[in-house]
């Protein structure tokens, strides 16, 4: 009886994953496949050849080389920008006394009430009156601080023993100081997921960049890759070779950190 | 570095503004940005609402733009197809990624690595994982047809279907005969995206209920379905009413999905939010006024709109939450 729920358990779970990793699988053997074998049937989960070629072709018909070096930039300039801007405001919200704290704090959390279709506009008409049009400013500073960030580095910050503190203001330390030599080393695997967290939603942004760039040399890996498939149009394995390209930087990310990120995203509830 | 507890307090008391300026400091950066980028745009948003506004602002309207959308057929077919869209999208996220939380919080083998894959869609790129989905779902070069096709079965149009399931099961026609096979499809393709996260999310209430409380029921006689049902549904309810909220505004602000499997990805020379605008969803709605068409005040009057929604939404769904949640010890 035990057994056979274990195993109905597994059935369930396997079967489920199946379908969940299926478009993996089939983006990743497809893109090492030749176009007629790509669109045979019964397919093959194993090409016959394998053409690493298709990647070299795939970066050869789109300028993805650029593509990826903005989106490099931009990920990374997000992160940066996140990271720094949240642990900063966590700080204060954790350790520093000031008038106004719990209003402010509630004023930060307010603003995840206002959603993206309203800022987007506004945003754009905004970035095209300060000359950020098709610029790296454009698709890095608007997106530098994040609520949720803020949010889960302060519970970070919170769970720093408080006499730490306490010791370190009765020696006369400097908050600077406390917040680089205390804070900052006992929360690296803290701001590891909020840093890695937003390098994915930057990385895997499509409508901002769209919206805020135009130019080819400015195009993000997500609108690079969508203007490459309306060119490419049944060259399904150039395709795939190019979606599994995008893909590998975060899936790598991933599985490096998958815990961290995990847990980091079960206990705030981001949802991008 | 050390100083005595006295000269400490002199310090300090010495220099009364400096730890409350630091704190201002501190947040200052992010306040800028928050403010510049979160703020503003709401307040803004709002002024250039009232203008008839193109690529640059032109004239004062009122309220025109919003008296106009009340009129405006496009908008209500695509809130109509939202409303299809969250529907079928919301409680099946839910109950699926309950399901996959429940099975995994049974002590059950491998529970890292399945955890791994049911989450892997929500790191990956939607533009990628849209393209993988809308060649699979492609009419004439997809894997579905090719299996249908192989089994002897009808092949379908999957994203290029503009009429609705019931229309091709052949009951109900017109507006209100469901979603289009198409959207359908686009719904499917969110679930798969989501689930994941919503078990991650549901693996982390489950794993906080005390395993006290279900050991005092089975000595009381409860077990299976009774012990789910009584017991642990109730116990994970606030991640439940968290969860829909969080879904339902995810799903109203689905663009990248949308966008990539109806007109970016290859089903073959459709449009965005095609067929026949039957997956034109609001935000769809949204970014093709102001972008394809520059109408910008337009698109902000609907964005606003759709934000009044949103908020009403949410707000009901905090009401029906107050009676129906349960917290643990509360």
């Amino acid at each position: 009886m035990r057994i056979s729920r274990t195993a109905a358990a597994h059935l369930l779970l396997l079967s489920g994953a199946a379908v969940t990793a299926f478009p993996f699988l089939w983006m990743l053997t497809s893109s090492l496949k030749s176009n007629v074998e790509a669109i045979r049937f019964p397919a093959a989960l194993v090409p016959h050849d394998w053409l690493w070629q298709n990647y070299a072709r795939a970066l050869a018909a789109a300028p993805f080389s650029r593509y990826f070096l903005n989106s490099l930039i931009q990920s990374t300039g997000v992160a940066a920008c996140v990271t720094l801007t949240s642990a900063l405001a966590a700080y204060a919200f954790a350790f520093l006394e000031f008038p106004g704290r719990r209003i402010l704090f509630g004023a930060f959390i307010a603003t995840l009430l206002v959603p993206p279709e309203i800022t987007l506009i506004p945003n754009f008409v905004v970035i095209t009156a300060l000359h950020w049009y098709n610029t790296f400013l454009a698709l890095i500073i608007p997106m530098g601080a994040s609520v949720l960030s803020v949010f889960l580095l302060r519970q970070v910050f919170l769970g720093i023993p408080r006499h730490l503190w306490d010791a370190a203001r009765v020696d006369g330390c400097p908050p600077g100081y406390f917040l680089r030599r205390i804070v900052v080393p006992l929360s690296r695997p803290g701001l590891a997921v909020v840093a890695l967290l937003a390098f994915l939603r930057a990385w895997n942004d499509l409508l901002w960049p769209l919206v805020a760039t135009s130019t080819d040399n400015m195009r993000t890996v997500q609108v690079g890759l969508l203007a490459f498939s309306q060119n490419v149009s049944t060259d399904y394995t150039l395709l795939m070779a190019a979606a599994v390209m995008v893909v590998l930087p975060t899936a790598g990310a991933f599985l490096l950190a998958q815990r961290q990120i995990i847990e980091g995203i079960g206990t705030t509830g981001l949802r991008g | 570095m050390v100083l005595t507890g006295v000269s400490a307090a002199a310090r300090l008391r010495r220099r009364p503004g400096r730890g409350r300026l630091a704190g201002y400091l501190y947040l200052a950066p992010a306040a800028v940005l928050l403010a510049a980028f979160h703020i503003y745009p709401l307040f803004y948003g709002a002024y250039v609402s009232l203008f008839r506004w193109g690529l640059t602002r032109e004239a004062f309207v009122g309220l025109s733009n919003y008296r106009a959308l009340l009129h405006d057929a496009d908008f209500w077919r695509a809130l109509l197809v939202t409303t299809y869209y969250v529907i079928g999208v919301v409680p099946a996220e839910i109950v699926l990624g309950f399901t996959v939380a429940y099975l995994l919080s049974q002590r059950i083998h491998g529970r890292a690595a399945y955890r791994l894959v049911y989450f892997l869609p929500y790191i990956t790129s939607m533009v990628a994982m849209g393209l993988v989905w809308s060649w699979i779902f492609n009419a004439n070069f997809g894997l579905l047809n090719a299996l249908l096709r192989f089994l002897h079965l009808p092949t379908p149009r999957w994203l290029l279907e503009p009429r609705s399931i019931l229309a091709l099961l052949h009951f109900g026609r017109g507006l209100f005969a469901g979603p289009s096979l198409a959207l359908v499809c686009v719904t499917a393709v969110t679930i798969w995206y989501y689930t994941g996260f919503h078990a991650v999310v549901y693996l982390a209430g489950l794993t906080a209920i005390p395993t006290e409380i279900h050991e005092a029921a089975r000595l009381d006689g409860a077990g299976g379905f009774g012990l789910l049902r009584r017991i642990t549904l109730p116990l994970v309810s606030p991640t439940t009413f968290f969860l829909a909220v969080v879904a339902t505004i995810g799903a109203v602000q689905s663009f990248a999905i949308v966008y990539t499997l109806t007109g970016g990805g290859v089903s073959g020379g459709a449009e965005a939010g095609g067929p026949l605008g039957t997956t034109r969803v609001v935000t769809l709605f949204i970014f093709t006024t102001f972008y394809t068409e520059f109408r910008v005040g337009y698109a902000t009057a609907a964005a606003f709109v759709v934000f009044a929604i949103l908020l009403a939404l949410t707000a009901l769904q905090m009401r029906i939450g107050e009676r129906r949640v349960h917290y643990l010890g509360g």
